[in-house]
């Protein structure tokens, strides 16, 4: 049971897309290189320090390969490093580099956080107040995939095992999947028919349908969500007005002055991003607690 | 008063010659328990679909079928859709959801409950069923048996007063048949609900029953008591009695008829008296007289490097035309097992060997060959005859070949039926005759009988012990404790990763007290264990048993 667990999925939602925003459109580095370490401190939190740093590997390979295509494609900016097939490279798209390879694994590190705070279901029932044809549609498909898997898996392996899939010659072989995901077709229309049966049955259809009311709101929500938005306000300042809008090409020196509004602003930003950090922290903490006590 | 009451009811199938119902009457009282038997394709399911309005098929019909004194199409779709529960026979198909949750509560949402008020009918119903612990599970995650509980739980959360279950537990391994029938005692006994169930599986049903009607090309022939069932059953009845009362009536017939094993011991006991335990006979088992032609030597497998072995330390034989029966429940990893005989999953530890020969022969021809669960897996084209020729292609004496095999699975008639319009054991006689036309040597068979009545069952045996007769060995991977003891000539249990146990089959059945068939429960002390029906019947005959 997280932190997460127990508030109701809009807010954990909406707190997310709060932060995704932010992080997508923060070109400013003291803007987001607090969002960053939310980001990593995060993950630890809910994965574990074993398993976050097992991913290090990866996350540098994401930033080096972004920074690398920066570096190869744009050759901009006034410092130039050295030459390569005659094009300038240069330490401006470097720089710009490793900070876009930044923010896109700060997206998908939240990415990744959400949908461990917010199981399949929960965030059908989410848009399933509102739009419940919508949410059954989700929650077929949901069914509905894992089925399709398994099935093809089923196909291939019997048609393969009679010799039927893995005839000589490439053509062949296309032949062979194609045959095999028209049987998978059949047998999905098939089986759609016996699921719409099903759905019939129990009076899908009828007028005036409901959806099961399954998460209550609480008082933790409320605080939550007035939090959210008092912060907010601030957070999304520098969007709006433009101001502490970063440009690498040039470096405009002047940006690094100091702004007192600006860095009121990114720690507002940056207090939104560490709040479910804080707050699932503070729940790992309370079971070692508890643990250490029993 | 009759609560459902089915008169002179009459259906055509839309561009049908023969009609599907022919002038149907029957009447259900309230909390009554009906089982209706009869052959596949002979009307049972529909029968039952004509009397869910949602469900009913298009087509020509005439007759009446009243509900509670209503006639069914006067009956507003909501009240249609709540007072009669529908549960199919495939547990897969019928689920809409991702979690069980959502699918209990899909019927409530849909005639539109309050929101407020459906969790707690999710939960009264899940309780009822002794499902709750599943409630926030996936659905792909759940074995066949509780997915069926839960196809009947969401029915059951409308508060239906009528329950229709098509063949509900015919995909089921026996102990999750068991918790699913005994659920549907509960719902009938303690909340007072009238079923209707269609089936074969009659072994565990017919002690539970009110009455069972037996249906024949469309018709329904009779509904009676089950014992007077028993006594009055023909030749077209017959293979629908449980073992007990079917051994009682090929043998003795007098009397009370004798529906459990409890019952029919003590029928046995005052027959031939309780000293007349003879010890089982001694048959030599031949090992080793013929070199094995599909081996397996310390075989170990998972699926994932972190998961659990599936298959551990597993050493099989197969004999020329020897048969051998993997028993065991679903899930264990018997289709596991298969896959790495047939070369589809490779072992992580020890060999497989076909003819001594490390290397498979390649996909199939001449070598091994696999029948999945669901033989409509292996079917691509529009018609039977396609079928068959996909399997020869370019060989010189196709058209012999394809002819022997349809003589041999008797598919004469079908050749231009499409795959998908045959029946269940149609399928399964196509899917083995399209095996054949790769000539293998070994037959590996997943869950052969599933879905098969009583007599497909039997052409089915027919079928495997006349190509063992030839030479073709066979693996059947089953938890049909009947057909294993008719069938196969060794039989072994799949339980924790290995073969435990394995032994000739009548000295498997005769040894094991619990995990065995009804026959050898019913004769065991009695008269020399008999572990098939056929065995029952003789030995008591041989005793000078009165015969039919």
């Amino acid at each position: 049971m997280t932190y997460a667990d127990r508030l109701h999925p809009l807010t954990v939602f909406l707190y997310y897309i709060a932060i995704l925003v932010l992080t997508m459109t923060a070109t400013h580095p003291a803007a987001l290189l607090p969002l960053f370490f939310c980001a990593v401190l995060l993950t630890c939190v809910q994965v574990g320090m074993k398993k976050a740093i097992s991913g290090l590997p990866l996350a540098l390979l994401l930033i080096l390969t972004v920074t690398a295509i920066n570096l190869l494609l744009v050759h901009r900016g006034a410092k130039i490093l050295f030459f390569l097939y005659g094009k300038p490279v240069t330490l401006e798209a470097g720089l710009a580099g490793v900070s876009s390879g930044v923010m896109i694994l700060s997206v998908i590190l939240f990415c990744a956080c959400l949908s461990r705070s917010l199981s399949g279901d929960r965030m059908v029932s989410l848009i399933g107040r509102r739009l419940p044809r919508l949410a059954l549609l989700l929650r077929m498909t949901l069914g509905f995939v894992p089925r399709f898997r398994t099935r093809y898996r089923e196909i291939t392996d019997a048609r393969g095992a009679l010799g039927l899939t893995s005839e000589r010659g490439a053509i062949q072989k296309i032949r062979a999947r194609l045959t095999d995901l028209s049987i998978l077709l059949t047998l999905t229309l098939e089986e759609a028919m016996d699921q719409a049966d099903g759905m019939r049955a129990r009076g899908y259809g009828l007028p005036g349908a409901t959806r099961a009311v399954t998460e209550p709101r609480s008082k933790k929500d409320a605080w939550l969500s007035a939090a959210l938005v008092l912060l907010l306000i601030p957070a999304l300042f520098p969007l709006f007005s433009g101001r502490g809008e970063w440009n690498w090409y040039p470096l405009d020196p002047a940006a690094l002055a100091p702004d007192l509004l600006l860095a009121l602003s990114f720690a507002a930003g940056a207090a939104i991003a560490v709040l479910p950090a804080i707050l699932e922290g503070k729940e790992t903490l309370k079971w070692h607690i508890l643990r250490s006590r029993i | 008063m009759a609560y459902l009451t089915v008169s002179d009811l009459t259906f055509t199938y839309h561009a049908a010659k023969t009609p599907a119902l022919a002038g149907c009457s029957l009447s259900v009282g309230e909390g009554e328990f009906l089982l209706v038997v009869g052959r596949s394709g002979c009307g049972k399911t529909t029968l039952l679909r004509s009397l869910k309005p949602a469900l009913a098929p298009y087509g020509e019909r005439t007759g009446e079928v009243l509900l509670d004194g209503t006639p069914l199409d006067q009956l507003t779709p909501r009240d249609a859709a709540t007072l009669i529960g529908f549960v199919g026979q495939d547990p897969e198909r019928q689920t809409v959801c991702d979690t069980v949750f959502a699918e209990i509560a899909f019927g409530l949402e849909s005639v539109g409950e309050d929101g407020e008020l459906i969790a707690g009918r999710v939960a009264e119903t899940a309780d009822f069923l002794g499902i709750s612990h599943l409630a926030p599970r996936k659905i792909s995650e759940l074995s066949g048996g509780e997915k069926q509980l839960v196809n009947l739980a969401s029915a059951l959360a409308l508060r239906p007063r009528l329950l229709l279950l098509d063949e509900p537990v015919t995909r089921l391994d026996p102990p999750a048949k068991l918790r699913f029938l005994s659920a549907v005692r509960r719902v009938n006994e303690e909340a007072g609900v009238t079923v209707i169930l269609a089936g074969h599986d009659t072994e565990e049903l017919f002690p539970l029953v009110d009455r069972v009607a037996f249906m024949d090309g469309g018709r329904i022939v009779s509904v009676l008591p089950p014992r007077e069932f028993v006594k009055a059953a023909d030749h077209a009845a017959l293979p629908f009695l449980p073992t007990v009362p079917r051994v009682w009536r090929l043998s003795d017939g007098n009397g009370e008829a004798p529906l459990s094993v409890r019952e029919g011991r003590a029928w046995l006991a005052s027959l031939v008296g309780t000293d007349a335990a003879t010890e089982p006979e001694n048959v030599p088992t031949e090992t080793g007289s013929a070199a094995p032609l599909l081996s397996a030597k310390d075989v170990w497998f998972r699926y994932g490097r972190n998961e659990p072995d599936v298959v551990a330390d597993l050493t099989c034989t197969l004999s020329p035309g020897e048969i051998l029966a993997v028993l065991g429940p679903n899930g264990t990893g018997k289709t596991t097992l298969i896959k790495l005989l047939a070369g589809i999953l490779r072992p992580v530890a020890g060999t497989v060997r076909f003819e001594g020969k490390k290397d498979l022969p390649k996909a199939g021809r001449g070598g091994v060959a696999y029948l999945p669960q669901n033989p409509a897996l292996l079917f691509a084209h529009d018609t039977v005859r396609e079928e068959l020729d996909e399997m020869t292609p370019g060989l010189a004496d196709k058209e012999d070949k394809i002819a022997d095999v349809v003589s041999r699975l008797s598919l004469g008639d079908l050749l231009d039926a499409h795959p998908y319009d045959i029946s269940g054991g149609e399928q399964t006689r196509l899917a083995i005759a399209k095996l054949l036309l790769l000539s293998p040597r070994v037959l590996l068979l997943d869950e052969p009988t599933a879905g098969l009545d009583p007599v497909a069952r039997g052409e089915l045996r027919a079928i495997l012990r006349e190509l063992s007769a030839t030479g073709c060995a066979g693996l059947i991977a089953t938890h049909d404790l009947a057909f294993a003891s008719e069938t196969a000539d060794r039989s072994a249990m799949f339980f924790n990763s290995k073969l435990t146990f394995s032994a000739e089959t009548r000295r498997f059945f005769s040894a094991n007290r619990f995990y065995t068939t009804q026959a050898a429960r019913l004769t065991r002390d009695r008269l020399s264990v008999a572990v098939t029906a056929d065995d029952a019947v003789s030995a008591l005959k041989r005793r000078g048993g009165k015969t039919v």
